[in-house]
């Protein structure tokens, strides 16, 4: 230890709070503690955006227009860096990497070991941004509440984990989120979804369904869907199902200084006018009440300050050089009473291993989950005109509780507006596909040799009946799915990477949910009247939803869990873990409207934490 | 003509309309495409032959009195469509007049990727704007993600309660417009961004 750090460690901590992390949790905590009588320090890992306009210039120039080609040059070292290098130019999509540059992928079986390449199903297809503001700079905005059964699926339906705490626990704090955040939504629709919102109504009027949402609905108008009961020896049950517009942190009209939605169909990767959310407006907020903001900060280590006054964080500064991230000064170290530590569900338990927070029986890291994807797409009957609006803008959220769980996970539906290029980078394409189902450009000029009017018709008559649909399902909490850190092998800045177990099981419950979910978009297509049509397979999920969730479970036991019911490290009161990574369970909720509910709700216990006022686990 | 000269833009023009089946190309934008392809080591030396052949079945297009640089060159269909055929079939020029539509319907060369080989990927270039002024998003009614819709009021980023009530995506859109070329729109933006919504900073 040096002798800087040493003295440090022997007084009185800097700060009262150390944010690690400025995605949604730590940019929404530190708001709402910074006020002048509270040091509040943010560390961010990844860099600033300085100029919306660079975002803007670097994904039309890029060369594969995936979702982090904007942010290149801004990032600390993470899954897909490579890319994200600022000399690497132009950039590609490769769809068999998923962020292999940086995860470390660790075989479940001998057998595992042995392939080339790992089936997809072994495969964690999602990732993340490091940089001021995190992921919200590329979510897509949808704001799903959780329902009050996704806490208690135990009880409900012995699966999974309860978690320690209910849905209306966190109700007003789904409430407050969607007031801070923004939020548009249609209130009928969701008021009566399975107990869920119940609070007021959502601040805006919902985005409205596309044009293409429309024929859905009435296509769709009156269906249900049905399981058979032959998973449980039940009885037949029919679930009506709806078309609904989907709730989403995006203006529907102005809000807090933000222009509405115009419908610039880009969500992911970027708004480039500001209508959806993103944590930066809050990170700026806390700046502008002097909360003190470092980014190309990488915290690899915590350590407990003696006699429980705090911690001593210790941090790597870096710095752009030569195209890739390199050291720019020797590590740092700042002292809080109190951590918060929100760096994702990879990065927070990186952390804690690094650290040796880890309890002994070893729950840190584990119970990986995300919302594997299966996809379907077809021609409908008649001309939905695609590639107009938010990607997604009605969403059926019928089958995300019932009778059912008990078999099979639940999951949520999308309907997307962005025709095929889900599946094949429609409508330009990522390569020339089979001739017998060529539509995009790259198929009809490269493949079949169109040209002239022949082409301009071909592109319209095969783009115009693009449907999409693709269903995000729950996957239970498996302990085997887990991040560790491999100390031999090092990132750009010499920190250990993280190795990955994750397989999207095979087992009777894994293949009844893909057989409900490609049976259920059987049925839609059905009614769409549809035709070319290609669902997905048992057991082949086609996209992981950057949902990553688990890693620092929530729960009343230290032995099975990593938090408790107020987001405290067990054994360790002054240290919060905020973010999706405290979910006992994935549910079929996109995750961030329960992060940002969890945020608001940490607050007044830090606040109590620094007043000497602990707040009692529940 | 020879090798690695630049040719006249009208005959770049005609061979492009020809080429995209879209009669009204955008002069300034194609005077960019031309300066690109003439640029790219394996297909600008080509480009002269690729010109020189069209005229070969069409004949040099008259150029207006006034000198000026119309960009309305349309040919009889019939002799449009067999030169057409003609150049996408011809080994030596078909790969070229393939990247040309490619270029004019997208705003980028579909070529090898540097960094994976035996991959091929879309290299949009050094200018922002060509990626939102594909003519692909004409044909389909459609937009490039991230570029504002053509007809997209200011007034729907500013007026309170009317704005949005029904964007352009909830309507079907009009098919019976001219394919077009799509308008500049990252200039424009970076012009019209002292709102300070395009520019919003993180300090």
């Amino acid at each position: 230890m040096s002798s800087r750090e040493d003295s440090q460690t022997t007084r009185v901590p800097e700060y009262d709070v150390i944010v690690v992390g400025s995605g949604l949790s730590g940019s929404l905590v530190a708001d709402r503690l910074a006020d002048s009588r509270t040091r509040v320090l943010v560390l961010e890992a990844g860099g600033t955006v300085v100029d919306r306009r660079d975002l803007i210039a670097r994904f039309a120039t890029s060369s594969s227009k995936i979702r982090h080609a904007p942010y290149a040059g801004l990032v600390a070292p993470q899954p897909y860096y490579t890319e994200l290098r600022p000399d690497t130019s132009p950039f590609s999509a490769r769809p068999d990497s998923f962020g292999r540059d940086y995860y470390l992928e660790q075989p479940h079986t001998e057998d595992d070991s042995r392939a080339p390449q790992s089936p997809r199903s072994h495969l964690f297809q999602s990732y993340y941004l490091n940089i001021a503001g995190g992921t919200t700079w590329h979510w897509q905005g949808l704001w799903l509440r959780m329902l009050p059964n996704d806490f208690r699926l135990r009880t409900a339906y012995q699966r999974g984990h309860d978690w320690p705490i209910t849905y209306d626990d966190l109700a007003d704090w789904y409430t407050e989120a969607e007031r801070e955040l923004g939020v548009s939504g249609d209130d009928a629709a969701f008021r009566h979804l399975y107990g869920s919102h119940v609070g007021p109504a959502y601040p805006m009027p919902p985005l409205q369904p596309s044009y293409l949402d429309r024929l859905f609905m009435e296509r769709l108008d009156g269906a249900t869907f049905v399981d058979d009961g032959a998973h449980d020896g039940g009885g037949t049950v029919r679930t009506p199902v709806q078309v609904t517009p989907v709730p989403q942190a995006k203006n529907s009209r102005p809000f807090a200084g933000r222009p509405a939605c115009d419908g610039r169909s880009s969500c992911i990767p970027l708004c480039p006018i500001d209508a959806k959310y993103e944590a930066r407006v809050h990170l700026e907020r806390a700046q502008a009440k002097r909360v003190e903001v470092r980014t190309h900060s990488v915290v690899h280590h915590l350590t407990p300050l003696s006699d429980a006054r705090g911690w001593r964080v210790r941090y790597r500064p870096w710095r752009w050089s030569a195209g890739r991230a390199e050291r720019d000064s020797p590590d740092q170290v700042a002292t809080a009473r109190v951590v918060v530590l929100a760096a994702n569900g990879i990065e927070t338990p990186k952390l804690l291993l690094l650290s040796g927070l880890a309890a002994a029986d070893g729950q840190v890291g584990r119970n990986l989950m995300d919302h594997p994807v299966t996809i379907a797409w077809a021609q409908a009957q008649q001309p939905v005109y695609p590639f107009r609006g938010p990607p997604t803008t009605s969403s059926i959220e019928s089958l995300r509780d019932g009778p059912f769980r008990a078999f099979r996970g639940a999951f949520r539906t999308a309907i997307r507006n962005d025709g095929w290029a889900m599946a094949n980078g429609a409508p330009n394409g990522w390569a020339p596909g089979p001739p017998d189902q060529a539509s995009t450009l790259l198929d009809l000029v490269g493949g079949r040799k169109l040209f002239g009017r022949g082409l301009v018709s071909a592109l319209f008559e095969r783009t115009r009946r693009q449907i999409l649909i693709g269903s995000a399902f729950e996957m239970l909490p498996d302990p085997t799915n887990c991040v560790s850190v491999d100390r031999a092998q090092l990132d750009d800045l010499g920190l250990p990477r993280p190795r990955i177990q994750f397989q999207v099981r095979d087992d009777p419950y894994t293949r009844a949910t893909y057989e409900a979910a490609i049976r259920f978009h059987a049925q839609i297509f059905d009614a769409m009247g549809a035709t070319e049509r290609r669902l997905g397979a048992v057991g082949v999920p086609d996209a992981g939803s950057c949902h990553i969730m688990g890693t620092t479970m929530m729960g009343r036991d230290p032995g099975t869990s990593v938090v408790d019911s107020h987001c405290r490290l067990h054994g360790h009161p002054s240290l919060f873990v905020l973010g999706s990574s405290v979910f006992p369970t994935g549910t079929s909720a996109n995750p961030t409207a329960t992060v940002a509910a969890l945020a608001l709700r940490a607050v007044p216990t830090i606040r109590a934490e620094l007043r000497g006022q602990r707040v009692p686990t529940s | 003509m020879t090798d690695g000269l630049l040719p006249p833009l009208n005959d770049f023009i005609a061979v492009s309309v020809c080429l995209t089946g879209v009669v009204s190309l955008d002069a300034d934008l194609a005077e960019e495409y031309l300066e690109r392809v003439h640029r790219h080591p394996q297909l600008g030396p080509s480009l002269g032959a690729l010109v020189a052949r069209y005229q070969e079945f069409v004949g040099r297009p008259e150029r207006p009195a006034d000198g000026s640089q119309s960009a309305d060159r349309a040919q009889p269909a019939e002799i449009e469509e067999a030169a057409g055929a003609q150049l996408m079939a011809d080994p030596e020029l078909g790969p070229l007049a393939s990247q040309l539509i490619y270029l004019w319907y997208a705003g980028a060369f579909f070529e090898a990727d540097l960094e994976v080989p035996g991959r091929s990927a879309w290299d949009y270039g050094a200018n922002p704007e060509h990626y939102g002024r594909g003519l692909m998003w004409s044909v389909i009614r459609a937009h490039a993600p991230m570029t504002p819709w053509p007809d997209t009021p200011d007034a729907s980023r500013v007026t309170p309660d009317a704005a949005n009530l029904e964007p352009y995506w909830t309507q079907e859109p009009d098919v019976t417009a001219p394919v077009t070329v799509p308008p500049r729109w990252f200039a424009v933006e970076s012009d019209a961004s002292s709102d300070g919504h395009a520019r919003r900073e993180v300090p």
